[in-house]
C-alpha cells in the first residue's frame, strides 16, 4: 500500500503542468513587473517550496496512514478498524507427555483442547489468536494473530502431545516474543490475554519461581492479562519405568547379561500387584509380578538373559497400562561385541606391558596389542573399542584432534600418567575448559613424592571400583604409590572421581565427552617410571604389580567402552549419530521409527545424524551397502514428567493467580493512550491541508 | 477626413467641452487680443534673442550674419504678441498601444482622442495649438496655429502615428523644451514609462521655460490593478524581455512598484506646480476633460 506514496508526485506534476498552462500578455509596464519579480523572487521561491513540501508531505503522511492500515490483513481491516478493543489472545497449551494422563475417559490434553476451542468460539468480532505450545522446545504453532476462528480451532485440533517434558522458561520467552511481534504488526489489537492450559505438573511449573521465569512473567503481565486454566487431575497416580540399565556394559554374546530397572509409582501409592514383562528383540522372554506399597514406591527389578548371538539387540520392559501409558515402557539398545579390540600405546619401553597382560588375563574376547606412541597416528582408531595411553610424554596437535574425534564418536580412552609426562603439554593440548578438544577430566599438576600413599575408594560408588566393595583382600587399598601427579578436576557435570588418595588428591578421574568416556589415572601403569628418593630409586607406583590391577584395568575398559553403548540409548529428542565407514558416504540410510515407518535418507557425511526422535521406542538404522549394517537406538522419555505431583496453585506468582475463569477477564487494555498510526496520519493530513490552504491564501490572493 | 473627425472627436465629448475653456495660469507680458497675451518669444517684430538651431527649425529665421561671423547656426527670435499657445505632446511609443481586455481604448487611442479634443477646444476659443508626437524621438511637429485648417493638420498628425519602442522620455522633453520658445500651455499625454527622475527633469525643463505644463498620465486599468490570474507570460512591448510568473503572487509587489512610480511622478509634478492628472483608460474621456478643466478653472479663477 505504500504505492500510494507515489501520489506524492501529483503536486509536482501539477506544479509543472501549471507552469505550462500560462496565458500570454503583451505588457507595457515591464519595468515595474521586473522590479516586482526581482523584489519577490526569493520570497516566491520559498513560498512555492513551502507549498510544494506541504502538499508532498500531506500525501506521504496519508500514504503512511494507508500503509499502516494495510499492513494488517486486509480482510479484517474493517473490523479491526472499527473495534478498537479487539483482543489478541495467546493460547498456551501444555503438550508435555504428562498431559496424556487420562481421567474419566478424557486426557488432560483433550480437556485443554476443548477449553481452548470453547474460548475461541466465544471470541468477539475482531479478536485474534496465536498458539504457543508449552513444551521443550516451545513452539508457536500460530505465531501471528489469526482472525479466522475456524483456522484457530483447526490448529488446536491438530495439536498433539510430545513425549517430552516442558521448558517453562523457553515458553515464556516465546510468548513474550509472539506478543511483541503482534504489537508491532497489529496495532489495533489493543488488548492482550495469555491463557495457559496446563496440568500444573511440578516438573514443568517448578521452574516458575526461578528468577528467569519470574522476570518473564512480569514482563508479559505488564501488558497482558494472564489466565491459568488448570486441566490437571488432583491426586493422580502414575506407574512408570524410570530406568533400565545393563549391569555389564561390556557384556558379550554367550555371557549371561544382567539388566536392572527402576519402577516407580507416583502420587497416592496404592498397594497392589503389578505385572512387568521383559521383551528381548520384540519377543516376550520374562514376566514377573511386583508388589507396590505405600512404604515402597520405588522398586528395582532384575532380569538375566543370555543372548544367542553377538551384535545388535533390543530389550524392552513393559508394565501394565495405566492412566499415563507413555512411561510404562522403556527400551534398551544392546550391542554385544564379539570381542573388544584394545590398543595400548606406550611412551617408553614396558610402559604398557602390564596393561596388556592385565587385559589378556583370562579374557580371550579382548584383543590387545601394544604399539609405540609413534604409531598412534598410523592407523584408523575407529577400529578399536578402547585406547590405553601409557606414559606418553607429549601429545601433538594432530594426535589431539584424532583422539578428540575418536572419543566423541564413542571411543574409550584410558590415560596412565608417568615419569615422561610433560604436564604443561597435556594441559595445553588436552586440557582447558575452553578447549573444544578437551579430553582431560582434570588439570595435571606437579608430580608429588611422599613416603607412602594409600587409596580412598570413596565408598566404592564409582562403577570402576564397585567390584572391590567388600573385597578388601583384592589389595586395592594397599596399593603402594610413591609418586603421582596432582590432578585438579574441572568443573563438569559429566565428571566424577572414581578413586582418590588418602590425602584427598584424585587418583582416578573419569568424564564423558560426547559419546565416549575418558579415564585419567594419576600414576603409571608400569614400574618403568622411576622416582629418586634420596639415594634409592623407586618406581612411582606398585599398582601395575598389585593384585588389584587386572580387575581394575578390566573395569576401566568396561567403563570406557560403555560410552559407545550409551550413545545407543537416548532420550526422546536427542539426535542419533551413526559413523559412516569410509567409502560408504552417500549410501542410502534407512530409518525404521518406533511407529514402523521406514524413511530413506542419504548419508551425506559422517557422522550421519537423525534428529527426529520424537517418539519413544527403538529406531533401527540401516546403512545400505554390500554388507548392510544395522544399528539400533533406543529413545526413552525423560521420566521427570512422569511425576504426577502438581505445583501448588498457592505458590504460583500472584500474576498467574489473578484470574482462573477464562470467561471473566476480557484482558488488559495495553494501549489506552496509544492511537494507531492511521489515526495520527489522518489528523496530520487534515492539519496539513488546513495549513496548506491558509498558506496558499496568504501567499496568493489572500494578500491583495 | 470626415472619418478622422468622428474617430477622435466624439460629439458627446465636444458637447461637454463646448462650454469650457483652457486657460493659462499666468499671463506674463501684455494683453493684445483674445483672452491671452502670450509671454513667449516668437518670430515677429521685436528681436528678443538668439537660439541655437536644431533640426526641424524653419530656416527662414536663421541668422546668416551671425553664421558668417561665427560659423554657428543661430535663429533669431522675436518677441511676439499672440493668443494662448498650447502645445500638445502625445506619446506614441509602443507601450502606449497596450490595452487590456476590459479597456475600451488603448492608451494611445485614448491620448489621440484627448489631444484632438483639446485641440478642438483651444481652436474653438480662438487660441493657437500645436502638436508634437514622439516615441524614441520627435516624430511629427505641427506648429502652433489658430487658423481653420489647424485642427485638420493636428488630426492628421495624430492619425498617422507610427510607434517605436521608447528609449527615454526625459531627453525628448528636453528637446521639445528647447524647441518651444514661445511660452504656452504644454499638455503632456503619456504613460511616462521611463525613469521618473528623467521624466521629471524634462518636465522641469519645460517649467524652466516658463511653460504652463499639464501632465495627463495615461495608464491602463490593468496596469493599475494587475488583475491577472494564474501563470502568465508577460512579453515586453518596448523591451525584448519576457517573463513567466504567477501573477497573483506578484500582484502585491507590482502594485507597490506602480504606486511608487505614480507617487513619484505626482509629487515631482506638485513640486514644480505642474498640473498632474492620472487617467485610467476606462474612464470616459469627456468626464476626465470636463472635470479637469472645471477644476482648473476653479483653482485659478476665470480670466487669470
Amino acid at each position: 500500500m505504500l504505492f500510494w506514496a507515489m501520489a506524492a508526485a501529483v503536486p509536482v506534476i501539477i506544479h509543472f503542468l501549471s507552469r505550462r498552462k500560462v496565458r500570454e500578455e503583451d505588457w507595457a509596464a515591464m519595468q515595474f513587473l521586473l522590479a516586482a519579480i526581482q523584489r519577490s523572487s526569493r520570497r516566491l521561491r520559498i513560498e512555492q517550496l513551502i507549498l510544494l513540501m506541504l502538499r508532498v508531505t500531506t500525501l506521504v503522511v496519508f500514504a503512511v496512514g494507508l500503509a499502516d492500515v494495510s499492513c494488517q490483513q486486509s480482510s479484517h481491516l474493517a473490523s479491526s478498524a472499527v473495534d478498537q478493543s479487539a483482543t489478541h489472545t495467546v493460547l498456551v497449551i501444555d503438550n508435555s507427555y504428562s498431559m496424556d494422563y487420562r481421567w474419566a475417559g478424557e486426557s488432560c490434553f483433550e480437556r485443554a483442547q476443548a477449553a481452548a476451542k470453547s474460548l475461541v468460539e466465544r471470541a468477539e468480532e475482531g479478536d485474534a489468536f496465536t498458539i504457543v505450545t508449552l513444551g521443550d522446545p516451545a513452539r508457536a504453532t500460530i505465531a501471528s494473530p489469526v482472525y479466522d476462528l475456524g483456522e484457530v480451532v483447526h490448529e488446536i485440533r491438530q495439536l498433539r502431545t510430545q513425549q517430552r517434558g516442558a521448558s517453562l522458561g523457553n515458553t515464556l520467552t516465546k510468548i513474550r516474543s509472539v506478543l511483541e511481534d503482534a504489537r508491532a504488526a497489529y496495532p489495533r489489537l489493543t488488548r492482550e490475554k495469555v491463557f495457559f492450559f496446563t496440568d500444573l505438573c511440578r516438573s514443568t511449573w517448578g521452574a516458575v519461581t526461578t528468577s528467569i521465569c519470574e522476570r518473564e512473567i512480569q514482563r508479559i503481565a505488564d501488558r497482558a492479562a494472564l489466565v491459568l486454566v488448570d486441566v490437571g487431575v488432583a491426586d493422580a497416580v502414575n506407574f512408570a519405568v524410570t530406568a533400565l540399565r545393563i549391569s555389564n556394559p561390556a557384556a558379550h554374546a554367550s555371557q549371561m547379561v544382567e539388566f536392572d530397572a527402576d519402577v516407580r509409582q507416583f502420587g497416592a501409592v496404592e498397594s497392589g500387584q503389578r505385572t512387568i514383562q521383559w521383551f528381548v528383540d520384540d519377543e516376550r522372554v520374562h514376566q514377573q509380578e511386583v508388589t507396590v506399597s505405600a512404604e515402597k514406591d520405588r522398586i528395582s527389578v532384575r532380569f538375566e538373559h543370555r543372548f544367542e548371538s553377538a551384535g545388535e539387540h533390543t530389550v524392552e520392559l513393559r508394565c501394565d497400562d495405566d492412566a499415563l501409558v507413555v512411561d510404562n515402557h522403556r527400551w534398551l539398545a544392546v550391542f554385544l561385541a564379539q570381542q573388544f579390540d584394545v590398543l595400548c600405546v606406550r611412551g617408553k619401553k614396558n610402559a604398557a606391558r602390564f596393561v596388556h597382560f592385565a587385559l589378556q588375563s583370562g579374557q580371550p574376547r579382548i584383543q590387545s596389542r601394544i604399539v609405540s606412541e609413534l604409531e598412534l597416528l598410523g592407523g584408523n582408531l575407529d577400529r578399536f573399542d578402547c585406547l590405553f595411553l601409557c606414559n606418553i610424554g607429549r601429545i601433538g596437535a594432530e594426535e589431539t584432534r584424532e583422539l578428540s574425534n575418536y572419543v566423541r564418536n564413542g571411543g574409550g580412552l584410558v590415560i596412565f600418567l608417568g615419569d615422561l609426562i610433560v604436564a604443561e603439554n597435556y594441559n595445553r593440548q588436552l586440557g582447558g575448559l575452553e578447549n573444544p578438544q578437551r579430553l582431560l577430566p582434570a588439570e595435571v599438576g606437579n608430580a608429588r613424592t611422599a613416603a607412602h600413599f594409600g587409596f580412598d575408594p570413596l565408598n566404592y560408588e564409582h562403577t570402576i571400583v564397585q567390584p572391590f566393595r567388600g573385597n578388601s583382600q583384592a589389595g586395592l587399598l594397599t596399593t603402594p604409590v610413591w609418586k603421582y601427579f596432582q590432578l585438579s578436576p574441572y568443573e563438569s557435570d559429566e565428571l566424577s572421581v572414581a578413586l582418590s588418595f588418602v590425602d584427598g588428591d584424585p587418583a582416578i578421574v573419569t568424564e564423558r565427552f560426547g559419546h565416549g568416556r575418558v579415564v585419567l589415572v594419576a600414576t603409571p601403569a608400569s614400574t618403568a617410571s622411576l622416582a629418586r628418593n634420596g639415594d634409592s630409586t623407586l618406581p612411582w607406583s606398585g599398582l601395575a604389580t598389585w593384585p588389584s590391577f587386572p580387575p581394575l584395568v578390566h573395569r576401566m575398559l568396561e567403563f570406557a567402552v560403555s560410552g559407545h553403548r550409551a550413545k545407543r540409548n537416548l532420550e526422546v529428542g536427542q539426535t542419533i549419530q551413526v559413523v559412516v565407514p569410509g567409502g560408504r558416504t552417500g549410501a542410502p540410510v534407512y530409518v525404521t521409527t518406533p511407529d514402523r515407518r521406514r524413511v530413506q535418507f542419504h548419508s551425506s557425511r559422517s557422522p550421519w545424524t537423525y534428529p527426529d526422535t520424537t517418539l519413544s521406542g527403538i529406531y533401527r538404522v540401516q546403512l545400505a551397502g554390500p554388507a548392510a549394517e544395522n544399528h539400533y537406538f533406543a529413545a526413552n522419555v525423560n521420566t521427570a514428567e512422569s511425576n504426577t505431583a502438581r505445583f501448588p496453585r498457592s505458590q504460583l506468582p500472584a500474576l498467574l493467580r489473578r484470574a482462573e475463569d477464562p470467561q471473566k477477564d476480557r484482558g488488559i487494555v495495553i494501549s489506552e493512550g496509544r492511537t494507531s498510526i492511521f489515526r495520527w496520519a489522518l489528523g496530520c493530513v487534515f492539519a496539513l491541508l488546513l495549513v496548506e490552504t491558509l498558506l496558499s491564501w496568504r501567499f496568493g490572493r489572500g494578500r491583495v | 477626413m470626415a472619418e478622422d473627425y468622428q474617430k477622435y472627436l466624439s460629439p458627446q465629448t465636444l458637447a461637454k467641452l463646448q462650454s469650457l475653456e483652457l486657460r493659462a495660469r499666468h499671463v506674463v507680458e501684455g494683453y493684445v487680443s483674445g483672452m491671452h497675451r502670450s509671454p513667449y518669444h516668437g518670430f515677429s517684430v521685436e528681436f528678443a534673442e538668439h537660439r541655437e538651431y536644431v533640426p526641424g527649425d524653419d530656416l527662414r529665421y536663421l541668422d546668416w550674419k551671425l553664421f558668417g561671423r561665427t560659423d554657428k547656426y543661430y535663429l533669431k527670435q522675436y518677441e511676439d504678441e499672440t493668443n494662448l499657445i498650447s502645445y500638445l505632446l502625445l506619446d506614441t511609443s509602443e507601450s502606449m498601444r497596450y490595452r487590456c481586455d476590459s479597456s475600451p481604448f488603448s492608451k494611445l487611442e485614448y491620448g489621440q482622442c484627448a489631444a484632438a479634443s483639446l485641440a478642438w477646444l483651444v481652436l474653438n476659443q480662438q487660441d493657437a495649438v500645436g502638436l508634437a508626437t514622439f516615441d524614441d524621438k520627435v516624430k511629427s511637429l505641427v506648429r502652433p496655429g489658430s487658423n481653420a485648417s489647424q485642427l485638420k493638420q493636428i488630426i492628421h498628425a495624430v492619425d498617422t502615428v507610427t510607434s517605436e519602442p521608447k528609449t527615454e522620455l526625459g531627453p525628448i522633453l528636453h528637446d521639445l523644451a528647447e524647441r518651444f520658445r514661445r511660452r504656452g500651455i504644454v499638455v503632456l499625454i503619456s504613460d511616462l514609462f521611463d525613469d521618473p527622475k528623467s521624466v521629471l527633469a524634462g518636465v522641469k525643463h519645460l517649467c524652466h521655460r516658463r511653460h504652463d505644463v499639464v501632465v495627463f498620465h495615461l495608464l491602463d486599468s490593468a496596469e493599475l490593478d494587475f488583475p491577472f490570474d494564474g501563470m502568465t507570460r508577460f512579453k515586453g512591448m518596448e523591451q525584448t524581455v519576457e517573463t513567466t510568473a504567477d501573477a497573483p503572487s506578484l500582484r502585491k509587489a507590482y502594485l507597490e512598484e506602480i504606486r511608487r512610480f505614480v507617487d513619484t511622478i505626482r509629487s515631482g509634478c506638485r513640486e514644480q506646480q505642474v498640473d498632474y492628472r492620472l487617467i485610467r483608460t476606462d474612464e470616459p474621456l469627456d468626464t476626465v476633460l470636463t472635470e479637469y478643466l472645471a477644476s482648473r478653472s476653479r483653482q485659478h479663477g476665470a480670466g487669470v
